[in-house]
């Protein structure tokens, strides 16, 4: 017996000295829970989605962060001048930069990178640099200067360059036919403030700060991307400190009070909407789209899935509540079960069952697709709910498929209403609903280079009615972003929290 | 024995052949092939089909089997859909994680119930037994998710005595008592999960033996309870549960879903959880074909060991 506890009494005090050694590499240590796995193939080309985007941020660096015409924080780049008609913008960039191999950064990468985004497809963001048959052309004038050369007049030209477009190494990538599915993402040669120094699928991504990093090296050493598989877990787990931020859903905000944490909400202008996947067979007749909409209940759906009207303003189109161009004049589908019913006695044939796609550990969709089921069963409509998995939901947005007839999803798209048009030209890369429409394609071609304001305006109002009457996108609101973040992190107004990632500077927090 | 034990194997074979072909002809009917995962959109579609040739996408099914099955004997499993990833690499990168958890759980399930199953079963009725029968009803009525999220809130928050996420604290990757800690609340959820049924199926087993001529005997010669239970009853006990263990074994890949995705747990349960969700076939079907396999070579090996340790077995193969 005495053999026994002192065993047990051995085990607990090797334990407790485990954790007391774990409690010291925790100081030098910012761990953010993530809900998604982003892999080992991040490149500055395809990557689009959030916790990709935001692995991409802190191992490469963007010409300049771009956050509206008087705020521009210069990275790459030093400084640039814009053409008196706005269609040239030169750019002069930072000298001494160097690769984390060690190679020297020139003006080669900038132009190898741009060349490859507007030359693909595939690439995020391709669709801002190409008019009809013409392209924004990119090129280098010495080693620290490029010009970039936009066909017509662009008012988002500046921006554009900035928006989720990272510099990648020519001398890594030259040659290769394709950086999606590339065996070299797996190892990163960046100009970013971290470094990759392992990943570990379905658990961590492991970045050290880069001692190189142009503006000097990170205050915090080392910084993990932890998955973590349930929101619960992960919940418990940062008010105890285990790890150190995670972005939280608006409804468990108040079950933080009283942790030692901070909760930093802040407006991303992203739309948080239901759109109906045009390619599913199920999906064709516009009765039934408006029968959905007309059975749906906004209000409720936002008070049910927020929690509090503080973290959302009503959304009616496709641009974010407030935006400038936006406008309220348009069908607004608020709910009208009579109408609904009545436009459900217009469908031909039996009224298929319908299958809602959303992310997996996602509570505020899953909630949203939940009340949705409940409004749509009232006029006779059954909806199925599906998750999927992070990544999988991004494929499934993108492809032609008939396993999904509406999707629940978000986005950030900025300001300027042109950048919307991926969203919604029949030749879009995110046209996730698979419309296709020429009068809703023509205004958008229109308005990207219109250079007066107010015919502008004219043009995207109609852009959004046109949209509305087809009965594509429901959308609910703009919604504020929670993150959670232990009290002993600081600096968090130089890291600024910015839409799509979190830190913008991440190389500015510290432990206090 | 030899003859039997190659007369089991024998009769092994085509049943994993019929598994493998069921998984490869499931494989064939889903709506994306591996190739999807290694090309992209703008590829020219010379280019697809050269890739599609180069891996034998191109050839009749049956040597499509053919080469799929030498390359499953081989190791390579494909690539994911979603990651991208090479699915051997992923798999048997999580399985020992998986073994880790559910090993050391089954086994102290084991031994709890064995001690637990024999008291029950050893007074019929009496106190212990109703003690441990409602004991055992609630364990089974109550989900593992909420043992484990009370589990969490208790002593990873509330008590902060134990990490709640993943295996091992950032930093201290090679640090065994770190791992320990991590272990101690999902191999705790996974021990309560399975002891319910153990326990059952150890005190119904000890029921019937009580009930042989040879307890009867013993008691008749004088034995006590302890010599009874302990010199006889026992070993006989003990070969059903062979074939629990048997029969367990498929758990090793597959036994901790739910434990897994409550404590982040890097293995093969969260990995086939999103897959499903992601539609993933190859990762899918790799797990299922391996649950499969082990399921198969945990009745072979019951088999064996029962004809091991019982010789009517050898006589009646």
């Amino acid at each position: 017996m005495k053999r026994l506890i002192a065993a047990v009494l051995a085990l607990a005090l090797a334990l407790s000295l485990s954790a007391v050694a774990l409690a010291d590499a925790a100081n030098n240590t910012f761990i953010y829970g993530i809900a998604g796995d982003p892999g080992n193939d991040i490149n500055t080309i395809s990557t689009s989605s959030r916790y990709d985007l935001t692995t991409e941020r802190i191992l490469y660096s963007p010409l300049y962060n771009y956050y509206s015409a008087d705020d521009i924080e210069y990275r790459l780049a030093e400084s640039f001048e814009l053409s008196e008609n706005g269609q040239e913008l030169t750019v002069h960039l930072r000298q001494g930069v160097v690769w984390s191999d060690g190679e020297p950064f020139t003006a080669d990468d900038v132009v190898f990178t741009y060349e490859f985004i507007i030359n693909t497809d595939y690439a995020n963001g391709h669709d801002t640099f190409v008019y009809g048959d013409q392209k924004v052309t990119v090129e280098k004038i010495d080693d620290y200067t490029v010009k970039f050369t936009a066909p017509i007049y662009t008012p988002t030209l500046v921006s554009d360059l900035a928006a989720e477009h990272y510099i990648m190494a020519k001398h890594i990538y030259e040659g290769d036919e394709t950086l999606d599915n590339n065996s070299k993402n797996a190892t990163p040669v960046g100009t970013g403030p971290y470094i990759l120094e392992e990943y570990k699928p379905g658990e961590y991504l492991r970045f050290k700060a880069n001692p190189n990093y142009f503006l000097g090296a990170p205050k915090i050493e080392n910084v993990i991307f932890q998955i973590v598989t349930d929101t619960n877990t992960a919940s418990l787990a940062v008010k105890t400190g285990e790890i150190n931020a995670l972005f939280t859903s608006t409804t468990e905000a108040s079950s933080y009070d009283g942790s030692d944490v901070s909760i930093y909400a802040y407006p991303e202008g992203r739309v948080s909407y239901a759109v109906f996947n045009l390619s599913s067979s199920r999906t064709q007749d516009i009765n039934l789209r408006k029968a959905v909409f007309f059975a749906l209940n906004r209000e409720e759906i936002n008070l049910g899935s927020y929690g509090s009207e503080d973290y959302f303003l009503n959304a009616y189109s496709f641009l974010p509540a407030g935006n400038a161009f936006g406008t309220e004049d348009l069908e607004k589908y608020e709910q009208n079960i009579a109408l609904a019913k009545e436009y459900l006695a217009k469908v031909e044939g039996d009224i298929p069952t319908l299958r809602l796609a959303y992310t997996a550990n996602n509570v505020t969709q899953e909630t949203i697709g939940l009340i949705m089921q409940q409004e749509l069963k009232a006029v006779g409509i059954n909806l199925e709910l599906v998750a999927f998995e992070n990544n999988a939901m991004t494929n499934l947005l993108y492809a032609e498929n008939d396993d999904a007839d509406l999707y629940l999803t978000g986005y950030i798209m900025g300001d300027d209403p042109s950048s919307y048009s991926s969203l919604f030209v029949s030749t879009g890369s995110a046209n996730f609903s698979h419309v296709a429409d020429e009068e809703l394609d023509g205004y958008f071609a229109a308005g990207s280079v219109e250079q007066d304001q107010q015919a502008r305006k004219e043009i995207y109002y109609n852009a959004q009615r046109r949209l509305a009457d087809l009965a594509v996108q429901f959308p609910f609101a703009t919604d504020q972003r929670l993150l959670v973040l232990t009290n002993d992190v600081a600096g968090v107004e130089e890291a600024r929290l910015i839409p799509i990632y979190f830190f913008s500077n991440l190389d500015q927090l510290y432990f206090k | 024995m030899l003859r039997y034990t190659v007369k089991r194997i024998l009769q092994a074979v085509p049943l994993l052949l019929l598994i493998s072909v069921i998984c490869f002809g499931l494989m064939q009917l889903a709506p994306f092939d591996a190739i999807d995962a290694l090309t992209t959109p703008d590829m020219a579609p010379e280019v697809v089909e050269a890739m599609k040739a180069r891996v034998g996408l191109d050839q009749p099914v049956p040597v499509q089997y053919i080469r799929w099955l030498g390359r499953m004997l081989r190791g390579d499993l494909g690539y994911s859909i979603v990651t991208h990833l090479s699915v051997s690499q992923g798999f048997f990168s999580r399985l020992p994680n998986t073994v880790l958890l559910v090993l050391p759980s089954y086994a102290i399930a084991l031994l709890i119930a064995i001690v637990l199953g024999l008291v029950a079963g050893s007074k019929r009725g009496g106190v212990a037994d109703k003690i441990i029968d409602t004991l055992c009803s609630i364990g089974m009525a109550t989900p593992t998710f909420w043992v484990g999220m009370m589990l969490v809130y208790l002593f990873g928050y509330k008590l902060r005595l134990l990490p709640i996420l993943g295996m091992h604290t950032m930093g201290m990757d090679s640090s065994t008592s770190d791992l320990i800690r991590h272990m101690i609340l999902p191999v705790t959820v996974l021990t309560l999960g399975n002891l319910p049924s153990t326990i059952r199926f150890v005190r119904s087993s000890a029921i019937s033996q009580y009930s042989e001529d040879y307890v009867t005997v013993q008691k008749a010669f004088g034995a006590s309870r302890a010599q009874i239970l302990f010199r006889h009853v026992v070993k006989n006990v003990l070969l059903p549960v062979i074939t629990l263990v048997g029969m367990s074994l498929p758990t090793l890949v597959t036994g901790a879903f739910v434990t897994e995705s409550i404590f982040s747990w890097p293995g093969v349960g969260t990995y086939f959880l999103t897959a499903i969700q992601g539609f993933d076939y190859p990762v899918v079907m790799t797990v299922m074909f391996f649950s499969s396999v082990m399921v198969i070579l945990g009745n072979l090996l019951a088999d064996l060991a029962y004809a091991l340790v019982d010789p009517r077995i050898k006589s009646m193969g």
